[in-house]
């Protein structure tokens, strides 16, 4: 470990390495950190992806491209399948208080996890392809579809 | 088990599920005191519904 001296004040040299200047999205010359063979910040950054909170926050970057699912086209086709179960189930089922138990008894034992919340942050970022999708709001319509189907089939008019 | 095999099984617990629930509650579906028209819409429904679930699953696939 060497001394030297700069304005008659000692400076020693740690052999620690100066830290590389932080890559900045918006600087065209700088070689992106994914072009490098260092993989572990991409890992790093792909696992802070899944978070709660259905948000996305993109700062200090460009090129980004964000996909996600349609949560509102998805529930408005989960509620039109709800809607024509409890419709099917009303006009084939003559006793009324009976349909209501049976639409209701459906109902409770079809409900699963609703709307998937995540939170996207992307900083520094240049090029950059982000899709999230909502599963579970797929899977209930999926089941939802099930059921009608299941009910229709019994009605006999497909 | 594949998927194709997956969704058959999904399928039929489903329908053993809605058929249970019905016997349950002594109730009986019947159709035949619907008329030929109402008929007619309900099956566009079931179709369009079809249709849009469809779609938000090729959404999600693509995806």
């Amino acid at each position: 470990m060497g001394v030297m001296y700069s304005n008659g004040r000692p400076v020693y040299n740690t052999g620690k390495k100066t830290c590389k200047p932080k890559w900045n999205a918006l600087d065209p010359k700088m070689c992106h950190p994914f072009d490098q063979n260092d993989t572990q910040d991409a890992n790093q950054e792909i696992k802070n992806y899944q978070q709660s909170f259905e948000s996305i926050f993109i700062k200090d970057s460009c090129d980004v491209e964000v996909t996600t699912t349609d949560t509102q086209a998805a529930l408005n086709v989960q509620v039109g399948l709800q809607a024509a179960i409890a419709l099917i189930i009303s006009v084939s089922i003559a006793d009324s208080s009976k349909a209501d138990l049976v639409t209701q008894d459906l109902f409770e034992k079809i409900k699963s996890s609703q709307v998937n919340q995540q939170q996207t942050y992307i900083e520094n970022s240049r090029g950059v392809k982000v899709s999230t999708t909502d599963t579970d709001i797929a899977v209930n319509a999926q089941v939802l579809l099930q059921v009608l189907l299941a009910l229709i089939a019994r009605l006999d008019i497909l | 088990m594949s998927n194709k095999e997956i969704k058959h099984a999904s399928e039929k617990l489903i329908d053993m599920l809605v058929g249970t629930t019905l016997k349950r509650h002594n109730a009986e579906i019947d159709g035949t005191s619907l008329e030929e028209e109402e008929k007619e819409q309900l099956r566009k429904i079931v179709e369009d519904l079809k249709q849009s679930v469809e779609a938000l699953n090729k959404t999600t696939k693509e995806k």
